[in-house]
């Protein structure tokens, strides 16, 4: 495990490379997408997990921090979607450096896994995209964050401070053009996804946006699989309270571990 | 700036932190390095990014700051050996200490840390006499009468409290099903923000003054998220034979919930802390006129 800087010197990504064991070297890399703010804080660990448990299965790993989350460099209100996306193919360039692989597989949990189905637009190419209980519609995420944020401010007996530049929800801000660029997304309407297979991974019960999404990659032609996991694993934020908890599942890391050494070749 | 992920650890344990430098490197010769220590088993980021935005802001004033994990947390290893919790993040802190000192010729350093991390460095600052400050966030505190009545005037006295017990009841109610269903799944942990047992008064008591006498600072900081503690007149009560002269100082944040979830808590939060550590510590260079954003004195 080896972690360091990378991309550029001014707006530097903060990752952690996950050696694969030598005995077991496989034919592709994977990289993993985190989800942002208050998620990714409860998802930090899992992520470790999950990167060690494939990095014993042979497979080099990457995962970072996007631009202005977790030791990136940048200020929070830097953030931007279109920048979360370069930092996506920044990171698969890294990758395929140090691995000397150019078969990569992603992995993206919560808004990581819209940012991940967007990269694979044809700009990124992957063996497999698994997708863990992924941001649909960025409209009905932003709303359940707003929702739990409420709830939180009720709770803690505050008010709704200034929203004229930028809206804070469950601790982290959010600019103008954030929310506008999250709202945005509803991967229904992506028409392309250029992964040879996709796995749509759902902890709590599938919503109807889940079946659309995959009859959409179906249409597509693409060979898609939609799984339940582990219950307890789901992190989204819709309420603010469970918010001290971070994922720790065997379960899920399990599962997306085998999927992606499923049909892999050594 | 740009930060430096660095690797260090006694035996086979590997620590993982990252280093902020000091944005005018010239300015910082025998000035203090910064330590920041985890918050419960939030990796070095913080909660809501704080120890991050922190470190940055003390760098921007002339401070070299190191964010760490401990061994078991974030990206550090676990330790093997058979330390007691205690003994292993005593170690942890010593090899930070010692990492900053040989490869960043630091000779001082301020320890800071929230809850479980303000445990953690005010047993590092007892043991370990290369530390000249500390900040605490939501240390130790201890039930004193002022409390007690303070606490009860409050309940009674509050309309809010009264209206609000039905959905507290319910929220406790929820948050035990829940804490039920956690340990079933074993899928999640709860964070560690309270730190077990904390040591008898009397004895915190003897060795803040110990500390004091040997001229380390002290900033301890309280929020009105943390339950044992109620005004910021109870550090006195608490600790009533301490001459605090210019060495010890309290604030008390009582709209502040424990971890800081809202932005203009943190970034009073963040002045408060930057304020201190430029008063205290900036003495080797008085001409400068070191200041950061919103950090005024």
């Amino acid at each position: 495990m080896n972690s360091f800087y990378f991309g550029s010197a001014d707006s530097a990504l903060f990752g952690t490379f996950h050696t694969p064991g030598a005995e077991h070297f496989r034919d592709s890399a994977v990289l993993l997408c985190s989800p942002t703010g208050q998620e990714y804080m409860r998802t930090h660990r899992a992520f470790r997990q999950l990167a060690t448990a494939l990095a014993s299965q042979g497979f080099p790993v990457l995962r970072f921090d996007y631009f202005a989350t977790g030791d990136s460099a940048g200020n929070d209100q830097e953030s931007s979607v279109s920048r979360w996306q370069d930092d996506i193919l920044t990171a698969a360039t890294e990758l395929k450096a140090l691995s000397g692989l150019e078969q990569l597989s992603l992995i993206g949990l919560r808004l990581g896994g819209a940012l991940a189905t967007s990269v694979a637009d044809g700009r990124l190419t992957l063996k497999k995209l698994i997708l863990w209980d992924a941001v649909i519609s960025g409209e009905q995420y932003i709303d359940e964050l707003r929702s739990a944020h409420q709830q939180m401010l009720k709770e803690l007996g505050r008010s709704q401070t200034d929203k004229h530049e930028t809206e804070e929800l469950l601790g982290f801000p959010f600019s103008n053009t954030l929310l506008h660029e999250i709202e945005t997304i509803n991967l229904l309407q992506q028409r392309h996804f250029s992964a040879e297979k996709v796995f749509l991974l759902v902890s709590a019960t599938a919503a109807a946006l889940d079946t659309a999404l995959r009859h959409k990659i179906e249409s597509a032609g693409v060979n898609v699989t939609q799984l339940s996991i582990d219950a307890a694993a789901d992190i989204s934020s819709k309420r603010y309270d469970q918010q001290d908890s971070l994922l720790f599942s065997s379960k899920a890391v399990k599962t997306i571990a085998s999927l992606i050494a499923q049909d892999a070749q050594p | 700036m740009m930060e430096k992920a660095v690797v260090f650890g006694s035996g086979a344990v590997r620590l993982v932190g990252i280093v902020t430098p000091a944005a005018e490197p010239q300015t910082t010769a025998g000035r203090p390095v910064i330590i920041m220590l985890n918050a419960g088993l939030l990796h070095r980021v913080g909660p809501y990014r704080l120890h991050v935005h922190l470190a940055r802001e003390l760098a921007a004033i002339g401070f070299t700051v190191l964010r760490f994990d401990l061994s078991g947390i974030g990206d550090s290893t676990i330790r093997t050996d058979r330390l007691s919790e205690m003994e292993r993040s005593n170690q942890d802190l010593r090899d930070a200490i010692n990492f900053m000192s040989n490869s960043f010729q630091a000779t001082e350093f301020v320890l800071f840390g929230l809850c479980s991390g303000a445990a953690n460095a005010h047993r590092g600052a007892l043991l370990d006499a290369r530390v000249s400050g500390a900040v605490f966030l939501d240390g130790y505190a201890y039930p004193t009468s002022g409390y007690r009545l303070r606490r009860f005037a409050s309940h009674i006295t509050s309309a809010e409290k009264w209206a609000a017990l039905p959905r507290k009841l319910t929220r406790s109610l929820k948050h035990s099903l829940a804490n039920k269903q956690r340990q079933q799944t074993a899928s999640t942990i709860r964070l560690k923000y309270d730190f077990g047992t904390p040591p008898p008064r009397h004895q915190v008591e003897q060795e803040i003054k110990s500390l004091t006498k040997r001229g380390v600072n002290l900033l301890y900081i309280y929020s009105g998220g943390w339950e044992g503690y109620n005004h910021v007149k109870q550090f006195k009560e608490m600790y009533q034979s301490i001459d605090f002269s210019d060495r010890v100082q309290v604030e008390y944040f009582a709209q502040a919930e424990h971890t800081y979830p809202l932005r203009e808590d943190r970034k009073k939060l963040q002045r408060c802390v930057c304020l201190w550590i430029e008063e205290k510590f900036a003495r080797l260079s008085p001409t400068q006129n070191l200041h950061v954003e919103g950090v005024k004195k």
